[in-house]
């Protein structure tokens, strides 16, 4: 796979998605991880923390897809990738407005939606099976899942306490 | 460090993203059943997320749609009501 093909690969993901980057997941695991090969599972979880931990839109991981895989070229590429749709839509908006209402366009959309959550969750244990091999790891996992989901924690606090925690289970254990 | 600390709290911010996504879809309806019917396909049957991410709209355009223009009139007909 080279830069362009990855480019054209995430814009037509993105272009899918809405520009959902969850949703991407199962898309990029199965093109880039398990299809061709150039990216390890570990890398595309590694990304998406990176993003989910900093600023800016959920989407924008794949800059970090495309750096690890191309350098700074693939970063400049792949994020032109997710944000050129929604500026070549604002012409185009006018007649979204009118598609928007119709039950043919909210249907496919929650179409979309909802397939797009049992897709997420199939990546989920297929990355699971590889990443959670260890009981520190689903102390992890769960405490993770406890403190964004449950208590509403912010993603860096709850990555930060999942660290240390991690970090003090792998010494005792 | 990274399998055991990155690793797993990276999946469990997947998760909550899909559930943030679909709080309908864990309740009993159509919208479940498409889900259900996707992680199946993917998981079990390994088929293309990006034709199953399709397929699933066009069945929503088909099938959710009625449904979802119904659900839209009830709450209408419970805001007119409520004021």
């Amino acid at each position: 796979m080279n830069l362009w093909k990855l480019t054209l690969l995430i814009a037509l993901f993105n272009l899918m998605t809405f520009g959902n980057g969850p949703v991407m997941i199962p898309l990029l695991q199965t093109h880039l991880v398990e299809g061709s090969g150039v990216f390890t599972q570990d890398q595309l979880l590694y990304a998406f923390t990176i993003a989910r931990v900093t600023p800016g839109q959920a989407n924008f991981y794949v800059a970090s897809v495309g750096y690890m895989l191309y350098g700074m070229p693939g970063a400049i590429l792949t994020t032109l990738a997710i944000m050129l749709p929604g500026y070549v839509m604002i012409p185009l908006l006018r007649g979204y407005e009118h598609l928007r209402h119709s039950d043919w366009i909210k249907g496919f959309t929650k179409g979309l939606t909802v397939t797009s959550v049992g897709l997420i969750l199939a990546a989920v244990i297929q990355i699971a099976r590889g990443a959670l091999t260890r009981p520190s790891a689903w102390v992890v996992f769960v405490a993770t899942l406890m403190m964004t989901q449950l208590f509403k924690w912010n993603a860096l606090v709850a990555l930060a306490v999942a660290s240390v925690l991690g970090v003090l289970l792998h010494w005792w254990l | 460090l990274l399998p055991i600390i990155i690793m797993p709290a990276a999946l469990a911010l997947i998760v909550v993203a899909a559930l943030k996504l679909g709080k309908d879809v864990f309740r009993p309806s159509s919208k479940s059943v498409m889900a259900g019917a996707a992680f199946a396909f993917a998981l079990f049957l390994h088929h293309n997320p990006a034709l199953l991410l399709l397929a699933g709209g066009v069945i929503g355009a088909l099938v959710l749609k009625d449904i979802e223009a119904k659900k839209e009139r009830g709450e209408k007909q419970e805001k007119g009501a409520g004021t």
